[in-house]
């Protein structure tokens, strides 16, 4: 996965969210390094990756945000959803508590994510036939009911990964471009299409990152 | 006849007898079956009662549940009150009546059936056996033969006795009946009307407790019908209120002194991909257009923190109507009203918001000027904005007044450092001090490492240079940096010309004139110092300095010592006075003649205590300038750091032990005297000040160290650098400052470790989230073209800081806690 990133359309910032041990961030290596770990350790905090995808043409860069399932690995939760348009919320089909905690994860994206933010609901591990404890009619079923999209994964076989975050991607992408086209940026005629205000913070900004001259 | 059966056919046992005999017998089964049964109906009956008295019991209190509902309406619950009582009151005679039901009919019945019937039925089996004997004693006695007269005379005389013991045996039993059967009468009708007896006091009862209410009953129907008139009459009054509905106007501007404020719902479109339309309510307030949630979350967010910055520009192009825009140099945000009428009066307030803004500012400046003191509160600018009063108590926790308005309370602030002009708007960040403008802009000319001079009103402050400027302040600065200073010297005034401002700022601060050096102990001759010096100091043999906070932490605030500012100058504690080591308290104060000057003595045991008689200023009321967040709660007020040989006290060490002690003043005088801020401690691992700021768990020190210079990314001899030991102390504010400060965050230790992998391993989810943070943002800098990512990056940043600089306790788990008080142990 050696694409350069350094050009792109359009950016946008997904997270990965749904109980600890679901296999968010083997999905997260799958997607952005085509690597998976049997072995891996809890999230602690959050891990980012990205990844650039092509849809009708344009390079979207997907900043993803892998959150810890951990309560106790968990740090400011508003700062997560913050600026999020895309939302993974993983379950482990194998596992019926996992899929139970998906109204859980709702209500914390309806509290604190975007209204308009486009949420796929994962059921990851569909490798485990076997050990299979949600239905995938169920779950359809729930997603349909809920305004989701739905889709199952296998991290491990690599099974509909791709597929999850370019079907998400497109999504946000059809969303966002239609926007544009019917509410013109700023409605500031000086300004060109497409070009989002530059902030450029305040010298006093508190937090910003700051070069610091003739140190 | 007395009994029942005629005694002659008793004793003849004839079939008539034994005829009648069944009769009775039957006639006592059945008075038996149908008393039993009365028996268990009875039972039943006070069982189902007293499940009534005891759910009638739970209704009453549930009433009186109730009535706390209305304990803010007296007249109400008054007569709720008593109408419980009585209910109470009645459900009592009902259990006594259920009482009386036991006792009576249940008592007696039973005890009737027990003893009487029972009797009856001893003496038929008596009378039972006898007949049955009879009978036998009869047949032998027609056996016996003709042939044995002794036999025949030996039954005949076993034949009378018997005969004899059986009529007596039936005449018991007979008698036996026909008591019964007498008795039966009066018993049970005396039990029936001892019963209507407790009936008639039970109603006796609950009809004088009701004549006695029956007063009580009719006020309250009166009082019932004046409420019920009432409600009706509210309800026309509110019926009407519809009217208000058509005539609304949803526009509401407040025209009060300080200029117009406005507040309504407002769309604002987010600044996220997908452009999304919230609505939210917006207000002007304090020169700011704030917006929050209608509901949900109390705190509101700040849209454009200085209105005199900003315009207001209709936008007519767009898709949406009555949409207008607010433009800041930096920013701008699409808002939209609901109607044409809303949308002009957005428009003309926050043009006339913005205008006020302008005024407001100078016209603050101007009651400052004419107080011309330090006791200028934010009363003047809070007065006459009702709103703006409720918002600050609302938003106790927020910065809520503009920073100068505080910083000028910190001792000495209000006048200039350098010429004492007043009412200062300018300071210098890395000395603590604030400037007039004419003195702020000779700062400026020594450059940087000297002075980095920023606007008290028109900069934003972070949090953690807010800190640095609250533990310093003019009073303690100049007592460093003027402590020396002859009377001859020519101080600038507010119209001096330039060159003598000039001459003395350079003298003061590039020059360090005025500053006194350490006290020399065993370097020089005791007969040279004992001129200058007490002869007792010559014993002092170590030094130490104090850790100190001087902003006031929440749980001061009740006891807090209004200290005159001369009396928190005092900088340096000699100690001396050997032969009084045996005083354990050590905390008597004494002023020694000859060193009064600037010092005390105490009576401790030869140590040379920095920073100690600093005591916490009067700062009142800005939360953001009193701090019970640092990472040193728990400590004592009085804590020193280890002690050090008295021969190695030199500004470099004194730096570093001041740093540890996050004694700000003390790092000051370490600076002043030329310690070098880079130097690196041979005896401790080769850190330099930054890590021993570190240690002290304070932002402060740190703060105040970078403004002043320091190399971030320094190294101790483990290779750790100061975000190393930043993040495996768990130090979230820490960490959070010197990613801000672009500290390199991929050098490796000499275990080859980053610090992410440290923090990892230390489980601190805040740090690994705020350095892979850090590491995104680097990565997303260097593709040129992204600007929204970092947008959301200085966002979560900002979160994280201000929540690690104001609520730290939020940052902290309770593992980390357990390290921190392990710590500070």
């Amino acid at each position: 996965m050696s694409s350069k990133d350094d050009e792109y359309d359009y950016l946008f910032k997904v997270v990965l969210i749904g109980d600890s041990g679901v296999g968010k961030s083997n999905l997260l290596s799958r997607f952005t390094r085509n690597e998976f770990n049997l072995e891996s350790k809890s999230t602690i905090g959050v891990e980012f990756a990205t990844r650039s995808i092509q849809v009708d043409g344009k390079t979207i860069k997907a900043q993803i945000w892998d959150t810890a399932g951990q309560e106790r690995y968990r740090a400011i939760t508003a700062a997560y959803y913050r600026g999020a348009v895309g939302a993974l919320l993983v379950y482990d089909i194998a596992k019926h508590l996992t899929y139970e905690n998906v109204e859980r994860w709702l209500r914390e994206l309806r509290d604190h994510a975007d209204q308009n933010i486009v949420i796929m609901l994962v059921g990851n591990k569909s490798d485990l036939r076997h050990l299979r404890a949600v239905l995938t009619e169920e779950a359809k079923a729930f997603a349909e009911r809920n305004g989701l999209s739905f889709i199952e994964t296998s991290a491990l076989d690599s099974t509909n990964v791709d597929m999850a975050f370019q079907n998400i991607l497109t999504e946000i992408y059809r969303i966002v471009s239609q926007k544009q086209i019917r509410d013109p940026p700023e409605g500031d005629v000086i300004r060109p299409q497409n070009v989002e205000p530059i902030d450029v913070k305040p010298t006093m900004n508190s937090d910003g990152v700051r070069k610091q001259c003739c140190q | 006849m007395v009994g029942r059966i005629e005694l002659q056919e008793c004793l003849r046992d004839s079939p008539k007898f034994r005829g009648l005999l069944e009769a009775e017998e039957a006639s006592v089964d059945q008075l038996e079956s149908k008393l039993e049964k009365i028996l268990k109906v009875c039972g039943s009956m006070v069982d189902s009662g007293k499940t009534y008295v005891g759910q009638q019991s739970l209704f009453a209190n549930s009433l009186w549940d109730l009535s706390t509902h209305f304990k803010e309406d007296p007249m109400v619950l008054s007569s709720l009150n008593k109408l419980i009582h009585s209910l109470q009151e009645m459900n009592k005679f009902h259990t006594i009546l259920l009482d009386q039901a036991s006792r009576t009919i249940l008592k007696n019945l039973t005890s009737f059936i027990k003893n009487d019937i029972k009797g009856v039925r001893d003496y038929k089996q008596h009378f039972e056996k006898i007949s049955t004997e009879y009978d036998n004693i009869l047949l032998r006695n027609s056996h016996t033969p003709r042939s044995k007269p002794q036999e025949v005379e030996e039954i005949q005389n076993v034949l009378v006795a018997v005969r004899s013991c059986f009529g007596h045996n039936t005449l018991d039993y007979i008698n036996s009946i026909s008591v019964l059967q007498s008795k039966k009468r009066h018993e049970i009708l005396s039990t029936l009307l001892s019963y209507m007896h407790a009936c008639t006091t039970y109603y006796h009862q609950g009809s004088d407790l009701c004549a006695d209410l029956e007063t009580f009953f009719k006020t309250l129907a009166d009082e019932i019908g004046t409420m019920r008139g009432e409600t009706y009459k509210v309800q026309k009054e509110l019926e009407n209120t519809h009217s208000v509905v058509s005539n609304f106007e949803p526009i509401s501007i407040k025209k009060e002194k300080n200029g117009p404020t406005m507040e309504g719902y407002l769309f604002k479109r987010t600044s996220n991909a997908f452009k999304t339309w919230n609505r939210r309510w917006f207000y002007l307030y304090d020169n700011k257009l704030v917006y929050r949630k209608r509901s949900g979350e109390e705190h509101e967010t700040i849209m454009e923190d200085d209105l005199r910055i900003c315009t207001v520009k209709p936008v007519l192009d767009g898709e949406r109507r009555f949409c207008f825009e607010v433009l800041s140099p930096l920013k701008s945000h699409m808002l939209q009203a609901d109607t044409k009428e809303m949308y002009d009066c957005w428009i003309t307030a926050l043009q006339k918001g913005i205008g006020a803004a302008i005024q407001r500012i100078q016209s603050i400046d101007f009651d400052r000027l004419k107080l011309g003191d330090n006791n200028i509160t934010y009363s003047n600018d809070i007065t006459g904005r009702g709103q703006s009063r409720q918002l600050y108590s609302d938003n106790n926790n927020r910065t809520k007044k503009r920073m100068w308005e505080q910083l000028l309370k910190i001792p000495g602030n209000n006048y200039c450092c350098d010429c004492r002009s007043a009412n200062p708007r300018w300071a210098s960040i890395n000395l603590g001090i604030t400037l007039c403008i004419e003195c702020s802009g000779v700062h400026r000319s020594l450059g940087v490492h000297y002075s980095k001079v920023r606007s008290l009103t028109l900069d934003d402050w972070e949090p953690e240079i807010i800190k640095v400027m609250v533990e310093l302040g003019n009073a303690v600065v100049n007592k460093i940096y003027e402590a020396t200073m002859p009377d001859d010297v020519v101080r600038p005034s507010e119209q001096c010309p330039g060159a003598i401002r000039e001459t003395f700022i350079k003298a003061k601060y590039v020059d360090k004139k005025y500053v006194k050096s350490l006290p020399q102990f065993n370097k020089t001759s005791p007969s040279s110092i004992r001129n200058s010096r007490p002869s007792s100091l010559m014993d002092v043999r170590k030094w130490s300095v104090r850790k100190i906070r001087r902003r006031p932490r929440s749980c001061d605030k009740r006891d807090r010592k209004h200290v005159k500012v001369e009396e928190v100058t005092k900088k340096i504690e000699k100690i001396a006075e050997i032969g009084e080591t045996s005083s354990s308290s050590g905390r008597e104060e004494d002023t020694n003649s000859e060193s009064s000057k600037r010092s005390s003595l105490k009576k401790r045991n030869s140590i040379l205590l920095f920073g100690s008689d600093l005591d916490k200023q009067p700062i009142d009321g800005p939360i953001d300038l009193s701090s019970d967040q640092e990472s040193t709660g728990g400590e004592e007020e009085n804590e020193t750091v280890g002690e050090e040989d008295i021969s190695k006290l030199q500004p470099d060490l004194l730096l570093y032990k001041a740093a540890a002690a996050h004694n700000l003043p003390v790092m000051c005088e370490a600076l002043a005297l030329g310690g070098d801020k880079c130097w690196i401690n041979p005896e401790d691992r080769s850190r330099s000040p930054l890590h021993a700021a570190v240690f002290s768990g304070s932002v402060m020190p740190c703060a105040y160290l970078i403004l002043n210079g320091v190399k971030i990314n320094a190294q101790d001899q483990d290779g750790k650098t100061p975000l190393h030991i930043a993040t495996q102390e768990g130090h979230t504010a820490q960490v959070c400052l010197f990613l801000k400060h672009r500290a390199d965050q991929h050098l490796e230790d000499d275990e080859g470790k980053v610090p992410l992998s440290i923090a990892e391993q230390k489980e601190h989810a805040d740090i690994v989230t705020l350095l892979r943070l850090g590491r995104l943002n680097d990565e997303m800098k260097d593709s040129e073209i992204g600007v929204t990512g970092d947008d959301t990056f200085n966002e979560v940043v900002r979160d994280f800081s201000r929540l690690a600089c104001s609520h730290p306790e939020k940052l902290q788990r309770p593992k980390i806690e357990e390290d921190r008080s392990d710590r500070s142990d």
